[in-house]
């Protein structure tokens, strides 16, 4: 038996974002970049290991809205193009830099990335990267679990219970018609836990979720083990606690790995740093400059006088830094032998985004992790939450305390002065759909369809990206426009069904743009 | 926002972009000088902001960055017009964090008329009630406080001194010395904030694994004031 497991998690997850009324839109790039950089980065690595016969186990969470994006084939066209483009800057960038064999060769590098993304994309995968993920998982290496239909922020819905039973059931439907197996776990969005959401999972088959170190060790009944073991909510659901200490690791760009000197700059993309009249047909219309993924600077240090960036070196780095998290695991392992009278488990979720976007070596980071610990499975053994429970059935009974993995860890990241105004909102159409359920409760033809969309606008206005992002000052007007829309569609369509008079057309078009959840039955709200 | 966006803007909308960022604007600057402090506010704001997040939400947020210029979508078009409020008379609670929560209200037009009509009309209220037992009624309710509220306003962020408590809140009026309740809201629960108390002395031998709990001391707001406090009336 190994003396230690290590559960890694990986959160996948954007808001839905699809604007078939533009021929390009702006921040469906979060997507196209997070396929290119991560999504695939990760699929490559996961190829390698099988290749070489490596025993590998982790957990990817899926957001029912990022499934139904990779599945979208309006964004799988787009992904196509985008990637085309990129090959073009590629070359251009192989010819620009000609003269300059160091820049030259990433450039090279970058091509042959970009290639190889559209090879794997288009003739491995046929476009279908969830249905490579359910390969994954069918062959042991992954077990894929889901988060809330629209990635909800979940405490601050807990007022109006039917808003959050529907988040709920809609994201378990939504996994098990993609991913074909129900759903053993659940990633609750940015760790937001309330007590007696427990319920909700438990109604529909959900063994496990993860939470902040705090939400466990603030439990109404102190942990006997601390973080590393589950809690059973008094409902028999288990709630698996993150370990702060590998967690900064990878997260801090201070004192953790992705901000080493060696590692790649993220700002300094060329779609910034080169002149306007070659850059401008690579990137958005209008001339504004985007992130292309081209980057040739390293870190450096505090300067402005980056120098180019050494993949190599950069590789060493990450091996080091694999070495470093393994060896830091088990020290630890030593530690708490006194005390435990069982392995302990290292909980360490992180967003999938994170590595590739934004920690490029992150996926090769992960690749050596994952070797090195299959070299020492007496030690550390990688596994799951539903393996552990399995395994150990018997926890403590006890239930964790409100909170979430943001700033202060609790709900002031998607609760203050800057994203407050959006509660009353959310509330009220989570208690007109209740309403309208109430009234119709078995509508066919046109009416169920006004009714389904209904539901689904008010899934995708209750996204805590949106919140975050008005808290956190990136594309404000953005995450602002697409709460009012998915209001106002929300009840346009609850006054046109009151008063009887529905508008086809608008209805059409609405149905068509925001298309995900084409199953949702309505009465998830009764 | 990059320089050369910015340099690609009149001057009036550059003034207007400074003044909405709280610069003040000299006759005589000249719109490069005036591009470089703009970028300049940005910054200190980024900066500022980064600061506040912890590393989960600094790392998420790298999800979402493409581009510089999203912040200046000045387009001013309200293309989804939606209420400012339902014209009813509910008040809602919604915990925060161990000491803050937030409440928003609204009271229907016809009530507000009624209240107005009072002759004895002292105060609007929110009267904050600290419960003991889970249900919530006016004999064990015991105590509570009240924020003075004016007609214009609809939501407010309310300090709670206790941890692992239950409060509820009324939205009331004052009148010849009687309060009027107009509505009541959810009863809420604040998180303990802290480790449970042992309750078996012989489990004490396992405070050291506890002992990264010290690193989730800083997780608790009690000392320290919500970031924007909303001001009076906003919506």
């Amino acid at each position: 038996m190994s003396m230690g497991c290590l559960s890694l998690i990986l959160h996948s997850h954007l808001p839905f974002v699809r604007h078939p009324e533009c021929p390009r839109f702006l921040e469906e790039d979060w997507l196209l970049e997070a396929i290119s950089e991560t999504y695939l980065p990760l699929l490559d690595v996961f190829e390698r290991l099988e290749a070489d016969d490596i025993p590998f186990r982790l957990t990817v969470s899926v957001s029912p809205t990022l499934t139904a994006m990779l599945q979208d084939k309006l964004l799988q066209e787009r992904y196509i193009n985008h990637l085309q483009n990129l090959i073009d800057l590629a070359q251009a960038e192989l010819k620009r830099t000609k003269n300059d064999p160091e820049l030259n060769k990433l450039a090279g590098m970058y091509l042959r990335r970009f290639e190889n993304c559209f090879k794997n994309f288009t003739d491995r995968y046929k476009r279908n990267i969830i249905s490579r993920l359910k390969y994954f998982q069918s062959k042991g290496y992954l077990e894929l679990i889901t988060s809330s239909a629209t990635h909800s922020f979940l405490p601050l819905l807990q007022n109006v219970p039917k808003a959050v039973k529907a988040q709920i059931e809609v994201a378990v439907d939504s996994h098990t018609e993609h991913f074909e197996t129900n759903p053993e776990g659940i990633w609750l969005p940015e760790c937001g836990y309330f007590p007696g959401v427990e319920d909700y999972l438990k109604a529909r088959g959900l063994k496990y979720f993860f939470m902040e170190a705090h939400g466990i060790l603030f439990a109404d009944q102190r942990p006997n083990y601390g973080v590393y073991a589950p809690l059973y909510c008094p409902n028999m659901v288990a709630a698996f606690g993150r370990d702060p200490e590998s967690s900064r690791a990878v997260w801090s760009s201070e004192e953790g790995y992705p901000g080493d000197n060696v590692y790649r700059e993220f700002y300094r993309d060329v779609g910034f740093d080169l002149p306007l009249e070659y850059i401008e047909p690579f990137i958005h219309d209008g001339g504004i400059r985007v992130n292309t993924g081209i980057k040739y600077y390293a870190i450096t240090g505090r300067t402005d006088q980056k120098i180019l960036y050494n993949r190599e070196k950069a590789m060493k780095k990450a091996e080091e830094h694999a070495e470093h998290f393994l060896t830091a695991r088990l020290i630890r392992i030593e530690q708490l032998q006194k005390s435990m009278d069982r392995p302990p488990i290292f909980v360490c979720p992180y967003d999938t985004e994170l590595f590739g976007h934004w920690w490029f070596e992150g996926p090769a980071w992960i690749e050596y992790l994952i070797r090195k610990v299959a070299m020492v499975p007496d030690r550390l053994k990688m596994i799951t939450a539903s393996d552990y429970l399995a395994e150990y059935p018997e926890n403590q009974v006890s239930t964790p305390s409100f909170s979430s993995w943001g700033n202060k860890g609790y709900a002031e990241v998607w609760l203050e002065g800057s994203n407050d105004w959006i509660y009353r909102h959310l509330h009220k159409a989570s208690e007109r759909m209740v309403e309208l359920c109430r009234r119709f409760p078995g509508e066919k033809g046109i009416l169920r369809r006004a009714l389904n969309q209904a539901a689904r606008e008010l899934l995708l206005c209750q996204a805590s990206d949106w919140a975050f992002i008005m808290k956190t000052g990136t594309t404000v007007p953005y995450a602002v426009k697409r709460t009012k829309e998915h209001i106002y569609n929300f009840n346009r369509i609850y006054e046109s069904v009151m008063a009887g008079s529905l508008d086809k057309e608008w209805l059409k078009k609405i149905e068509s743009k925001n298309n995900l959840f084409p199953h949702i039955d309505y009465r998830v709200y009764a | 926002m990059t320089k050369e966006r910015l340099l690609s803007v009149s001057m009036e909308e550059l003034e207007r972009i400074a003044i909405s960022r709280g610069l003040s604007i000299r006759e005589d600057l000249s719109k490069s000088a005036l591009v470089d402090s703009i970028l300049e506010t940005l910054e200190e704001v980024k900066r500022e902001r980064d600061e506040q997040n912890n590393l989960p939400i600094r790392g998420e947020k790298t999800k979402f960055i493409i581009t510089e210029d999203e912040e200046f979508d000045t387009v001013k078009q309200d293309e989804y017009p939606i209420p400012e409020r339902y014209n009813e008379t509910k008040v809602v609670f919604m915990v925060r964090d161990p000491n803050w929560a937030f409440a928003y209200w609204d009271i229907e037009d016809q009530n507000i008329e009624k209240i107005k009509l009072d002759s004895g009309f002292d105060q609007l209220i929110l009267r904050v009630h600290n419960l003991e037992s889970a249900q919530f009624n006016n004999s064990n309710s015991n105590s509570s406080f009240d924020i003075p509220i004016q007609f214009h306003d609809r939501s407010w962020y309310i300090y709670l001194p206790y941890q692992n408590c239950s409060y509820v809140l009324e939205l009331a009026y004052l009148s010849k010395g009687k309060c009027h309740i107009l509505s009541r809201s959810n009863k809420i629960k604040t998180p303990g904030g802290s480790l449970a108390d042992i309750q078996d002395p012989d489990d004490e031998d396992t405070s050291p694994r506890l002992t990264e709990s010290e690193s989730f001391k800083s997780h608790s707001s009690r000392e320290i004031i919500p970031q924007r406090i909303i001001s009076r009336g906003r919506e």
